[in-house]
């Protein structure tokens, strides 16, 4: 019995969640990620790819991302401060060039979510663990945002050192932390989103 | 819960508050597909860079701390609620 009402929870938690605007779900001919960039960040991707080589972006989107979704989590705090009450248009880090985001592809975010789901909140341990990361980054109420690559049109490529926030790691073995290649170091697949409108994306209460 | 201003906030996903003891403290939205915050409490050195360069400054150390959250062991969790 205490299956069926985890599920119901999960499932009412992923579909009703707190949904900002509907963005179109509607299957697109691909369009190729360096047409949505602008120049810098078209010069960056190519640079990137260039290193990552013979891996690039359109490889990675094409291999981890076919749904053409991304999601990522925040903590409920940061997510009230930084999202909601600074009134943000874009979600990340922002400077004079756009606004940079880590997101990985929707559907290993929600199964995670899913799976850490016990009752009526989720278990920090089990979310964790399912996406190589440290159980204190998942402690307390979180949000899980979930964009539309292709209709919010925004500018996707590997990630690369020099973007903001970035934690490079010191040594093979450290885990919460950047290493180049589209990977984070627990193995989730990662892109580095540019401009993600806060407007478009569906944003889910996770408790 | 103590009372704390806000003097300065940035889209780089920082704030640098004020404490009720005048205390400047930093906080910093770190993390990649899964972020959280942590809160570093500036010192002497740093409040005087600060009142002197401003946001040149916070945004420096902001990156320093997101680059490097444990802070070498300075930085910790913000309060909940």
């Amino acid at each position: 019995m205490s299956w069926m009402i985890r599920g119901l929870l999960v499932s009412t938690l992923l579909l009703v969640g707190c949904k900002h605007a509907a963005p179109a779900v509607t299957p697109e001919p691909t369009t190729p990620v360096a047409e949505t960039c602008d120049a810098k960040q078209q010069e960056v991707s190519k640079e990137a790819d260039q290193r990552a080589a013979p891996w690039s972006i359109e490889q990675h989107l094409a291999k981890n991302f076919p749904e053409g979704s991304v999601s990522w989590l925040m903590k409920e705090g940061p997510y009230q401060t930084f999202v909601v009450q600074s009134g943000a248009k874009n979600f990340g880090r922002c400077d004079d060039s756009g606004c940079y985001l880590f997101a990985a592809p929707s559907s290993v975010i929600q199964e995670a979510v899913k799976k850490s789901m016990t009752g009526a909140t989720h278990d920090p341990a089990v979310l964790g663990q399912a996406l190589g990361l440290p159980a204190k980054n998942f402690e307390g109420p979180l949000r899980m945002m979930t964009l539309n690559l292709r209709a919010s049109g925004s500018c996707v490529r590997l990630p690369v050192d020099a973007d903001p926030g970035v934690w490079k790691c010191q040594t093979e073995q450290d885990t919460d932390c950047f290493k180049f290649g589209g990977y984070t170091s627990g193995g989730v697949p990662e892109v580095m989103v540019i401009n993600a409108p806060v407007a478009q994306a569906v944003v889910t209460e996770i408790p | 819960m103590s009372r704390e201003q806000v003097v300065h906030q940035s889209p780089l996903l920082y704030r640098v508050l004020r404490e009720e003891d005048g205390t400047l403290v930093i906080e910093v939205v770190v993390g990649g597909i899964a972020m959280s915050a942590v809160r570093v409490r500036l010192t002497e050195a740093e409040a005087e860079a600060f009142t002197r360069e401003g946001s040149a400054f916070s945004d420096r150390l902001a990156k320093d701390i997101m680059a490097s959250p444990p802070f070498g062991g300075r930085s910790y969790d913000p309060p909940t609620g």
